[in-house]
């Protein structure tokens, strides 16, 4: 394979247990679903995380533990700052696609 | 507004973890951001709340601290309202959505015995309450090594 036919570096959906506090990079989140090709966490620690929607409905088929906090300022928020559940689905669903490394 | 942990699509969960110092930290809060997330679980699988207890959470239960006068009488008294008005929400969250009630700590060295003394008493206790109801169902205590 060459060029656009290089595939990425973790070909399944990263998976396992992912921990994140005080993260704001919702931007960081949406790359990685596309560039792993979706999220299978099987666990997550969440505290003060911005696209805890986003980390849920990507790991809905997956997700068996979650670790949440009362004082989680992000437990409540707006669809308008979270991401309406359309835009979830369509990066979710968003069809995996070669990338050149280092290009 | 919405509530951003809506687990109601999450089709695989079986375990939800918090932290007694959260729920303390939260106060009365606590109950109502739980039951929230609670009443939104709809997998058919059996639940498990798990609470992680630090030393803070127990010390005043501690066998030591309370024969060496670390711990004062009223002390205990206030911590021992704490954990009645904690097990009345587990209580509350139960009628919400059922679920096994696992009390975690994380244990080592020569505090381990301790915290697993402070909290087979924290459980007795509950138990003592039950013609209350605070005791939504039997907590299992869980032990790992850190």
């Amino acid at each position: 394979m060459a060029g656009a036919d290089l595939v990425p570096l973790s070909v399944p959906p990263l998976c396992g247990r992912l921990t994140l506090k005080c993260f704001a990079k919702e931007k960081l989140v949406k790359d990685m679903i596309t560039f792993f090709w979706g999220l299978r966490f099987r666990y997550m620690d969440l505290f003060r995380v911005k696209c805890v929607r986003l980390l849920l409905d990507t790991c809905a088929d997956t997700l068996e533990g979650l670790r949440l906090y009362p004082t989680d300022p992000y437990g409540e928020e707006s669809f308008s700052r979270g991401g309406s559940s359309k835009q979830t689905q369509a990066i979710i669903h968003r069809k995996p696609r070669s990338r050149v490394l280092g290009s | 507004m919405c509530w951003a942990l809506d687990l109601s699509r999450n089709s695989s969960l079986r375990t939800l973890e918090t932290t007694a110092a959260s729920i303390t930290t939260a106060g009365e809060a606590a109950s109502g951001f739980l039951k929230t997330v609670l009443s939104t679980v709809t997998s058919p699988l059996p639940l498990e709340l798990v609470i992680d207890y630090g030393m803070s959470e127990v010390h005043c239960y501690r066998a030591s601290y309370i024969r060496l006068g670390i711990v004062s009488q009223n002390e205990r008294a206030a911590d021992a309202l704490v954990q009645q008005e904690r097990f009345k929400a587990f209580s509350e969250m139960y009628a919400v959505r059922q679920f096994r009630l696992v009390l975690r700590a994380g244990v080592s060295g020569r505090f381990a015995q301790g915290i697993v003394w402070a909290l087979e008493s924290i459980v007795k206790e509950a138990r003592m309450n039950e013609k209350s109801n605070y005791l939504p169902c039997e907590p299992v205590i869980q032990y790992f090594a850190c």
